[in-house]
Formats: C-alpha cells, sequence, structure tokens
C-alpha cells in the first residue's frame, strides 16, 4: 500500500501510533504480571521480564501492521493492557497482604 | 503464510527500513569498526612504546604505590593489569569525592610503565577508537541521553525489520541459493536477500542484545519498578543484590591499606594468571575499605568476584558473576554483542559478520531505487526518489570515506592543537557533510564514482600517510608483529581496493544509469579502515 492519499497517510500514522505506543504498554504490563504470576524470585522475574517485552512489542507491530481492521486491534490491544495491567496489580495487592 | 500477511508484512519492511536506513547504517559501520577499537586506539597512539607481557604482581605493586602517591583520600581505586587486548598497558582509575557537596565526583586515570610505576609519557591527545566505537550508541553530537534514545528506537526498528524481513520471505532457504548476476533490481534483491540469511543470526543476536543494553534498562521501567511495588529504595540496592557489589561506607577512622598483591596473588593462584580483570578498592585508607578481585567473564559480562577487608586483608567471600538464570541469559547476550574476550580469529568473524550487516542495509536502500526507477530517461522520478539516492550515495560510500579522513586526521593535526581529539571527529564530520554536498550537486550516476574514487584515495593513503608521518611504515610492524598498527593499515589497502575497482567499474559505464551493480563489490568491502 504505496502511501499516496491523505486519508491512507493518516491510516499510517494511525497504525505507527497503535503500534509503537499500545505495544509498548503491553509490553510492560505483561513483562510486569509475569514477574507476579511466574514462580521465580524477584530479580530473576524482573530479568526476564524485561527480556521477554521486546518479543512482545515486535509481535505487537507486526500484528497492528497486518489487521485488516485497525479499530478491532486497538480494542484488543486496549483489553490486553487492562486485563494484564489488573491482574498484576491483584497479585501484587495479594503478595503484600499475605 | 497467507499472502495478505506477507504483502503487509513486506510493505512494514519496505518503509520502515527506508526512513531508518541511513542512521542502521551509521551504527552499524561505526559499531563494526568498534571490534577493534582497542586496536585503532593503539594506531592512534604510535608514540607510546609497545609494552611487554609483565607479571601480575609487580604490576599491582607498582600501581598500589602510583595510586597512593596520586590518589590519597579517594573514594575507589581501580587497577588494571597489564591484560591481552582490552588493557594493553597498565592502568589505574581513581574516584575522589565532590568538591561541594551533591556535586559530581571527580575522576582520574593514568597509564604507567609496569617496570618502573610511572606514568607513560603523554601521547597525542585523539578520540581514538573509542570514540569512533561509542557513535553507535550515543550519535557524538547530540547533547546529553538523547542519542542514546534515538539509537533505542532504531533498534527497534531493526528488530521489526529483521521480523518482516523474514516473514517479507516466500523461501527462506531457497533464497540463500539464489543470485541472478547483472540483472538490474533483481539483482539487488538478491544481494539483499543473500547477505540477510547468511548473517540472520548474527543480525538477530546484536539487534535483541542491544534492545537489551538500551531498552532495558531504561524504556521498559514499569517492569522494574512496578515489579518492586516502586520502591525506590529497593532499586537503588538492585546492582547489590544482583552482582554482590557492596555499597561501602567510609568510618572516618583511619586505617593503612593492606598490600594489595598478596590478595591478588591468591586469587589468581584460584583462578589462573590471566583470569583477573581489574582490581577495586573501596575507600582505601579507611577501616571500612574493602579490596575486590574481579575476574574475567568469559562470553560473558559478569565474572566472580573475590572480596577482602582492606584494613586487615581478610578474606570477605566471593560473590559470583552469575546471579540468576535470566540474568544469566542477559549477560551471555551482552557478552555476545560487545565480543570482548573473542579471539583474533572470532574478533574478525564478527567485524565480518558485522560487514555483512552494513552492506544489507546498503544493498537493501539501493534496492529501493533501483526498483523504483524510471523505465524512461525523460520521466521524472519525484522529489523523494532524488532525495533517497542522493541520501544513498553520500551515506554508503561517503560515511566510510569520511571515517578514513578521520584516521589521516589523527595523523596529520598539529599535536600541540587545543581539542585536539574533538577537530578529528570534526574532520570526519566535515568530510562527510563535504559528501552530502556533492552528492546534491553532481548528477546521482556522477556522484557514485566520484566518491568512490575518493574513498580509494583516502584507504589508498592512509598507509602513506602513516609512514610519512610516524616511523611505523608496514614494512616495519609487519616484521616487529605489531598486528594493531599493520593491521589497520592492510585493512585501509583492502577497503581503497575495493572502492577502487568500484569506481573504476561504475566510471566506465554510460551516464543515465543509476547505481550498477559494480558498486556490491564497494559495498561489501568498503565499509573502512579498521
Amino acid at each position: 500500500m504505496p502511501i499516496k492519499s491523505r486519508r491512507s497517510r493518516w491510516h499510517v500514522t494511525a497504525r505507527v501510533l497503535v503500534g509503537v505506543f499500545l505495544g509498548y504498554l503491553l509490553a510492560n504490563s505483561l513483562g510486569l504480571f509475569l514477574v507476579f504470576a511466574l514462580p521465580m524470585d524477584r530479580l530473576t522475574g524482573v530479568a526476564f521480564g524485561t527480556i521477554l517485552s521486546f518479543l512482545v512489542w515486535g509481535a505487537v507491530i507486526m500484528w497492528v501492521f497486518a489487521a485488516k481492521r485497525l479499530w478491532a486491534v486497538t480494542l484488543s490491544l486496549v483489553a490486553a493492557v487492562s486485563v494484564t495491567g489488573a491482574a498484576a496489580w491483584g497479585l501484587y495487592v495479594l503478595e503484600q497482604s499475605s | 503464510m497467507n499472502g495478505k500477511f506477507r504483502i503487509s508484512m513486506t510493505w512494514l519492511h519496505t518503509w520502515a527500513g527506508l526512513v531508518f536506513c541511513w542512521l542502521l547504517y551509521f551504527l552499524f559501520v561505526t559499531g563494526t569498526l568498534g571490534y577493534f577499537d582497542s586496536e585503532i586506539d593503539l594506531w592512534m597512539t604510535p608514540e607510546a612504546p609497545m609494552v611487554e607481557a609483565t607479571p601480575l604482581d609487580a604490576n599491582v605493586v607498582v600501581a598500589e604505590q602510583r595510586l597512593a602517591e596520586v590518589a590519597d583520600g579517594a573514594d575507589r581505586w581501580f587497577i588494571y593489569p597489564v591484560q591481552s587486548r582490552e588493557f594493553p598497558r597498565l592502568r589505574v582509575y581513581w574516584q575522589s569525592p565532590p568538591e561541594v557537596e551533591g556535586g559530581p565526583p571527580r575522576y582520574g586515570d593514568e597509564d604507567l610503565d609496569a617496570a618502573t610505576g610511572r606514568p607513560l609519557p603523554g601521547v597525542r591527545a585523539t578520540g581514538g577508537g573509542q570514540t569512533l566505537y561509542q557513535m553507535h550508541y550515543n550519535l557524538h553530537y547530540l547533547p546529553g541521553r538523547i542519542g542514546f534514545y534515538l539509537v533505542a528506537v532504531v533498534t527497534m526498528v531493526m528488530f521489526v525489520g529483521l521480523l518482516t524481513g523474514v516473514v517479507a520471505h516466500k523461501k527462506i532457504f531457497a533464497d540463500f541459493f539464489t543470485f541472478r548476476w547483472a540483472r538490474g533490481q533483481t539483482t539487488w534483491l538478491d544481494a539483499h536477500n543473500l547477505l540477510a540469511v547468511a548473517s540472520l543470526p548474527f543480525q538477530l543476536m546484536i539487534t535483541y542484545s542491544g534492545l537489551i543494553f538500551t531498552l532495558g534498562l531504561f524504556w521498559m521501567p514499569f517492569i522494574v519498578l512496578g515489579g518492586y511495588g516502586f520502591d525506590t529504595g529497593r532499586i537503588a540496592s538492585l546492582p547489590e543484590e544482583a552482582f554482590g557489589q557492596q555499597v561501602v561506607e567510609r568510618s572516618g577512622k583511619a586505617a593503612p591499606l593492606v598490600p594489595i598483591g598478596p590478595l591478588a596473588r591468591r586469587a589468581a593462584d584460584e583462578w589462573g594468571e590471566d583470569q583477573i580483570s581489574f582490581i577495586r578498592v573501596e575507600m582505601p585508607g579507611d577501616a571500612n575499605s574493602v579490596v575486590t578481585v574481579q575476574r574475567s567473564a568469559r562470553g560473558s559480562v559478569f565474572g566472580d568476584a573475590m572480596n577482602f577487608d582492606g584494613a586487615t586483608g581478610e578474606y570477605a567471600g566471593t560473590t559470583s558473576g552469575l546471579p540468576n538464570a535470566a540474568l544469566g541469559f542477559a549477560g551471555a547476550l551482552i557478552g555476545l554483542h560487545e565480543g570482548l574476550f573473542a579471539s583474533p580469529f572470532l574478533r574478525w568473524l564478527y567485524f565480518l559478520s558485522g560487514v555483512l550487516g552494513c552492506a544489507m542495509i546498503a544493498t537493501g536502500a539501493i534496492y529501493w531505487v533501483q526498483k523504483r526507477k524510471p523505465r524512461m530517461a525523460e520521466v521524472d522520478p519525484g522529489r523523494g526518489y532524488r532525495f533517497v539516492e542522493r541520501m544513498n550515495v553520500a551515506t554508503i560510500v561517503g560515511l566510510p570515506a569520511a571515517i578514513g579522513v578521520y584516521f589521516w586526521a589523527n595523523r596529520l593535526l598539529p599535536v600541540e592543537l587545543a581539542g585536539r581529539a574533538d577537530w578529528e571527529v570534526h574532520c570526519l564530520f566535515l568530510a562527510w557533510l563535504g559528501c552530502f554536498v556533492h552528492a546534491v550537486a553532481r548528477p546521482t550516476p556522477r556522484a557514485w564514482p566520484e566518491q568512490c574514487a575518493f574513498a580509494a584515495a583516502v584507504f589508498l593513503g592512509l598507509p602513506a600517510v602513516n609512514w610519512l608521518t610516524t616511523d611505523l611504515h608496514l614494512g616495519r610492524t609487519l616484521l616487529a608483529g605489531n598486528w594493531a598498527m599493520a593491521g589497520v593499515d592492510l585493512t585501509a589497502i583492502a577497503a581503497g581496493g575495493a572502492a577502487l575497482l568500484a569506481a573504476v567499474a561504475l566510471g566506465a559505464r554510460p551516464a543515465g544509469r543509476t547505481a550498477p551493480h559494480a558498486a556490491t563489490t564497494m559495498v561489501e568491502a568498503g565499509v573502512g579502515g579498521g
């Protein structure tokens, strides 16, 4: 899809923004979720989550550009960030109270 | 893989690649030369005497004496004994407390004569190989951390570029055996594929480890911060937790430091003579002082460390260089990225893989132009096309030539010039700027052979300049087995020869055809003089 019309330019910009920012958020929230969910000591979990996060980010960017409907991907990503973020927070609270 | 997915991934590969290819090329060229940073350092300080291997114990004794003279009252001492490659000279560093409360700590360093412990005679001020190597992550002129962040972005683009590039292939294995010579754009695509597939493992390794380097610590903060419940106090103690680095507080009570020699000896007896990376002394002269002997980390960045009480010399345990599996993995990746402990053969393999990476990026950029070349000369290809075409010449050929100029500047700038090391770098970027001006001013089919000829002159002239300005010509350095000196000269000859071939081949073609195929040779071999 060559960038010809103004509309497709916006299209590309939107995908770049969604892929980069939501991908970044998901990489972080999923990584954080894994830190609390996986049965590892904290330091190992943090290192593991960080190493893994780039794969997640890269995959999200590819997915955003491959998808037919951008709004569907965006919604899914927002949902995924919310769920993993909430789960990470829940696990953290649980850990603190125990 | 379904067709639609591949088409969208090819699109992403093309455009993400095009936007960032010149910056990526810059990172790859300077980073590749970084594999020989220490050798370039030696080439750039020709007046320094060649150092013979000296015993560890003598090194430590003279270094300790010298530090007591110049760095009494410092917070921290470092002694780097003479080692094979990274520290060919005995070197000491120290960190003194800030002059004003809360100010920045002060640092000092000296190269010492390992026999006498006196500082080595001054060498010319030079950026050396280190400045060249550091460009690939700080982009030199950019203030603060901006260059670093930009590099992080580009590294992520490179990673996506590799993933999408793999997807973009119909048959990745067959491509490895496909090369169609002299077929215009097809040849460029084949070359791009061949280079990419041949070096894919290296590219993936270097990019992913680069991500962990640049982004891991700075750009994925939520995982680290959140993992510790945003408790900053806990995070400040992470280095200690991860690597057993003790935070030593000054007690205020003076206690003379024990001789360090026997402590280093004990570590050397246990690990082996050539295994000592450096010796660190925290708060020398204080009752709380700690002496740490750091082991070389073969194949990783973290090595074991043996600790001693600095006031009594008592053994205080060994901390492991491998705190856990995940950090071990990260450490191994970073170790792979740097190739710090690579043997000469492996080091050349690294260099070659880096060159393949440069060539991969260059052929991709040229393919973009070739694919969009108008079939008829009178058709205007558009502003964007002409911009890319010119950027390609000035970057692909111009940058290596400008780096050659950096080497010339090291020999030709007057030794007493103020800010000499900075001027070496200014020469590099002025020469590169000149290449951009030239690429804009000249029709592109002429600009290619002309810049190749310039690169050939720069690189073939370098050994001659070296000969005229020092007495260390190839005849002498080869006979003396001075491989750092001779290696730079020989590599310059190889690069210059390739650039000359490219210039002749490109110049012989009728005008009106852009970037003909012979440039491949130039791209493959002409990336620099390291």
